[in-house]
């Protein structure tokens, strides 16, 4: 498999050095989603290389895993994705289970994958709105916030936190569902699924948006697969691959849902506009399946029994979660002490970071706004 | 004393030359033209032939008219001045006006070449329309000059005034409208509703620390605001407010409108590259950019309410169109239709608004060429992109949508009375405001296009398409307009079409009102 890096047309020499502009686009600039440079060296609005530079948001988050233990290692997690801050924890948790051999009650498990879908659908939210207003349209950003703010509310109801929550914890979850939880949940998804449509009407099917968006950074299933996409970013190229059904954990194999793939809706399969309407999509699924998971949910015990702290023999263990940015990857490594010897994250921003800048020769200066935006990148989650 | 003898010497020649011509055949009288059709202070009155010299050095310009409606009989001879053989005139002055009466009405009657034996060399009929004085121009005494000047100083006050007034409160309108599109709830802190937040994030601009970056040009860093700030303000001296109510009715007011505005493009460059900022300068390159090319197709659409009224004067435009809104030009022709939506988008690209607000977009270029700009600086700027909300509105109010015209009520009625004049700008404010409420509607609905599409969308369509439609209208003007019974039902046809539109628009905000899903209230936690 060859990857063309270039375009195979240029509009003209890209690489000519004389003429060339360097501009800073970050770390303090309004597209960037936070701390994070991008290097653009232009020909007036026609980039030639765009460089992002990560690190300014690093903060040694798994070396501080080393030193605080499994148990106290959780809030630490949140910090990893805030946007989407409940699959990190479940995937923390998921790996020191494996490795300390702990098994989960099934209502915990319903529990964990409720508050995780919750929490995709508030964090693709965040990233349709977003994009909107990247593309100049304000309007649809408050209204998609106005959605996560119910989101966040419920999440508070379930663990007293809106943000950084530290709900799962290891074993089970922290709290089982307060009184009304259920039915509040439910009406909001009554109230969620219609207004999909109605910002469907407001953005998503609007001429300026789609002309903004198709066939802008369009990326090839062979790209993403080699640039290691992973979850929507992944899927908006076609490629079927969703860990919640072929990496099953969790739950997710009680549930039915339907894998969304970029189907080119108003250009090339992989496209910008593919990227962001895959979350779209994915929202309704995820609604789809806290309904399923609550009319499900066991009685039981929400979580097993764990001692505060705890040793675990010389070992490792691998767990993979479908976080909203996709495959969050948790690697752990023990030497029998109470504190992790090692663990490692791996998380989809970083690699879809890893495409801007094969994907920025030839575009505009808006136009990377576009595929920054539909790469939807948390600047943490990038550095951790 | 070289007039006197100059006199001396033509009446010297011009009896050597009667005595030797006497038995010369008399002439006949000579078919002439008149211009202007419009007589006001100052205006030069021309008679044009082709053989007028015949009439000797100190002819005479008899001027006889009546006008129709009152019977009142009008007439002035004044000395002539003889331009060429083909060109005499006489420039009216107050003291003429004094003597006329100050008669403001539509007349009818000759201009006629007399020589000095009373002898008419040359005629021209036509009907004038008399202005005794428009406001710059002084009453009574023609000696005192410093009125027009204490006049035109306080118009242009007033003016600034007007427009910070309105500049003003479209804010809070803006932040308003947008709030509540966004189911926000807006300022409502400062006065009621937070109508004064303005007056607060004004002063608050004033008392900034106003900062120039040590690297910025600070010379072209100082007076781009100014070159973006006055011509939007400049405009003002020839929009008209209502009937009588322009500081002055230029006869080219439209083309000074158009042409002052783009004063604003160097201001804009200028800003740009004096900050020594690399966005800036893109911002400034791509507002410059976008003005110039904007500024051909919004030109042609106004040339199609131009062509159909055939006048450049703002005022004429707003006469020749009617009260009742099929009578206004926007429903002269399809031509004049599909330009006022040209107009309107052109005059939303040329004011930086959004969709087209490229040159400050905030996501690709943090704030464009003000990005560096800062208190009163950045309030010029600020200002201004406001102000001319109401220019381009006021302008496609005035071209388009029957400016000031009350329906039921004639010109010559809203020219005589002070109640008409108010009530007429009422319903211009009224379209004005309404055409506002759109703009910030469209900013805050609409995404923004690429800068290269924004190209594409002017060149490749609005610009064959404006060209179009001049075309249309000036060959509409030339057929369609000739035969009454037609133009008038197709006029009725189009305003249905145009009604049906606004119906079809408003049904979908209505429907959307309906079918929205509000906030939803889980009360979920106490707070």
């Amino acid at each position: 498999m060859t990857i063309e890096l270039a375009p195979a047309s240029a509009p003209f020499d890209l690489y000519a050095p004389d003429e060339e502009m360097v501009l800073n686009m970050g770390p303090q600039h309004p597209s960037t989603h936070g701390v994070l440079n991008f290097k653009l060296f232009t020909d007036g609005e026609v980039i030639r290389r765009a460089v992002p530079e990560v690190g300014y948001l690093h903060r040694s988050i798994e070396k501080i895993a080393e030193k605080v233990g499994y148990i106290g290692f959780m809030p630490y997690t949140d910090r990893i994705d805030y946007v989407a801050a409940m699959t990190a924890n479940q995937c923390w948790a998921m790996a020191v289970e494996k490795l300390a051999g702990i098994e989960v009650p099934p209502r915990a498990e319903y529990l964990r994958v409720i508050a995780a879908e919750l929490c995709r659908i508030g964090s693709h939210l965040v990233a349709a709105g977003a994009m909107a207003m990247d593309l100049g349209a304000i309007t649809p950003f408050p209204y998609a916030l106005r959605e996560r703010e119910t989101v966040n509310d419920l999440m508070e109801m379930l663990c007293g936190a809106r943000l950084t929550y530290n709900y799962v914890w290891i074993g089970g979850v922290a709290f089982d569902l307060p009184e009304g939880f259920a039915e509040k949940c439910l009406a909001f998804l009554d109230h969620f699924e219609p207004t999909l449509d109605e910002f469907d009407d407001l953005i998503t099917t609007n001429q300026i948006f789609v002309k903004r968006c198709a066939d802008v950074a369009v990326v090839t299933a062979e790209e993403a697969i080699a640039y290691g996409f992973v979850g929507p970013n992944l899927r908006a190229s076609g490629v079927d691959f969703d860990l919640r059904r072929d990496v099953p954990y969790s739950v997710y194999p009680q549930l039915q849902f339907d894998v969304c793939l970029g189907q080119g809706w108003f250009g090339t399969v992989g496209d910008s506009f593919d990227r962001f309407y895959v979350r779209i999509l994915e929202m309704r699924e995820s609604a789809k399946m806290i309904r399923q998971a609550l009319s499900a949910l066991p009685d039981g015990d929400i979580r097993a029994k764990v001692p505060k702290t705890f040793k675990v023999a010389a070992s490792e263990a691998y767990a993979r979660v479908e976080s909203a940015r996709g495959d969050m990857t948790c690697y752990v490594i023990s030497d029998g002490t109470v504190n992790p010897y090692r663990a490692k994250f791996r998380t989809g921003s970083f690699n879809a970071m890893g495409i801007v800048e094969p994907k920025s020769r030839g575009l505009m200066i808006a136009d990377l706004v576009s595929l920054i935006a539909s790469l939807d990148v948390v600047a943490p989650e990038i550095d951790r | 004393m070289a007039r006197l003898v100059t006199r001396l010497s033509v009446l010297a020649a011009l009896t050597l030359g009667t005595a030797l011509g006497a038995r010369a055949a008399q002439p006949a009288v000579e078919e002439a033209r008149a211009y202007p059709r419009r007589i006001e202070v100052g205006t030069v009155l021309e008679l044009a032939g082709t053989r007028l010299d015949r009439a000797g050095r100190n002819a005479i310009l008899r001027w006889t008219a009546l006008v129709p409606t009152t019977g009142q009989r009008l007439s002035l001879s004044r000395p002539a001045i003889v331009e060429s053989a083909k060109r005499i005139t006489y420039r009216i002055t107050h003291a003429d006006f004094e003597a006329l009466g100050r008669p403001r009405a539509d007349a009818r009657g000759t201009l006629e070449l007399v020589d000095a034996r009373g002898q008419v060399h040359a005629r021209a009929r036509s009907t004038w329309r008399l202005f005794p004085a428009n406001i710059l121009a002084a009453r009574g005494s023609t000696a005192s000059y410093l009125l027009p000047v204490v006049l035109a100083l306080a118009l242009a006050a007033f003016f600034v005034v007007f427009a910070l007034l309105y500049a003003g409160p479209i804010t809070w309108l803006e932040r308003r409208v947008a709030a509540r599109m966004q189911s926000r709830v807006g300022p409502n802190r400062v006065g009621p509703q937070g109508l004064l937040q303005w007056l607060a994030d004004g002063l608050k601009g004033v008392t900034k620390e106003d900062i120039i970056p040590t690297e910025a040009d600070g010379l072209l860093f100082r007076v781009a605001p100014y070159l973006v700030f006055s011509p939007v303000f400049a405009t003002f001296a020839v929009l008209p407010l209502s009937a009588n109510w322009v500081a002055t009715d230029l006869d080219v007011g439209l083309l000074f409108a158009v042409s002052v505005t783009s004063i604003v493009v160097p201001g804009l460059l200028m800003a740009g590259w004096s900050s020594n900022n690399k966005w800036s300068l893109f911002g400034g390159m791509r507002a410059a950019a976008q003005i110039v090319s904007y500024e051909v197709p919004a030109t042609l659409a106004l040339l199609t309410a131009v062509v159909a009224a055939g006048s450049l004067s703002l005022q004429d435009l707003i006469r020749a169109q009617g009260g009742a809104p099929w009578n206004w030009a926007v429903f002269h022709s399809p031509f004049t239709f599909i330009a006022f939506f040209l107009f309107f988008a052109s005059a939303l690209a040329e004011g930086n608004r959004a969709p087209f607000d490229l040159p400050e977009a905030e996501s690709e270029l943090v704030s464009g060429y003000n990005t560096e700009y800062s208190g009163m600086r950045f309030l010029l700027f600020f200002v201004a992109e406001y102000v001319n909300i109401y220019v381009m509105t006021a302008l496609t109010a005035a071209v388009f949508l029957g400016g000031w015209r009350v329906p039921l009520v004639s010109v010559a009625e809203q020219e005589a009375s002070v109640l008409w004049q108010l009530v007429g700008m009422g319903f211009f404010l009224a379209k004005v405001s309404v055409l506002s409420f759109v703009v910030i509607w469209l900013r805050w609905t609409l995404p923004r296009p690429r800068v290269d599409q924004l190209m594409v969308l002017c060149w490749k369509y609005f610009l064959p398409f404006a060209l179009l439609a001049f075309l249309g209208a000036s060959l509409w003007t030339l057929t369609v307009s000739h035969v009454p019974a037609l133009e008038k039902s197709l006029r009725l046809l189009l305003f249905g079409c145009g009604a049906g539109l606004v119906g079809w628009i408003l049904y979908r905000a209505y429907w959307h009102f309906r079918h929205t899903h509000a906030k939803l209230y889980l009360h979920v936690v106490d707070r």
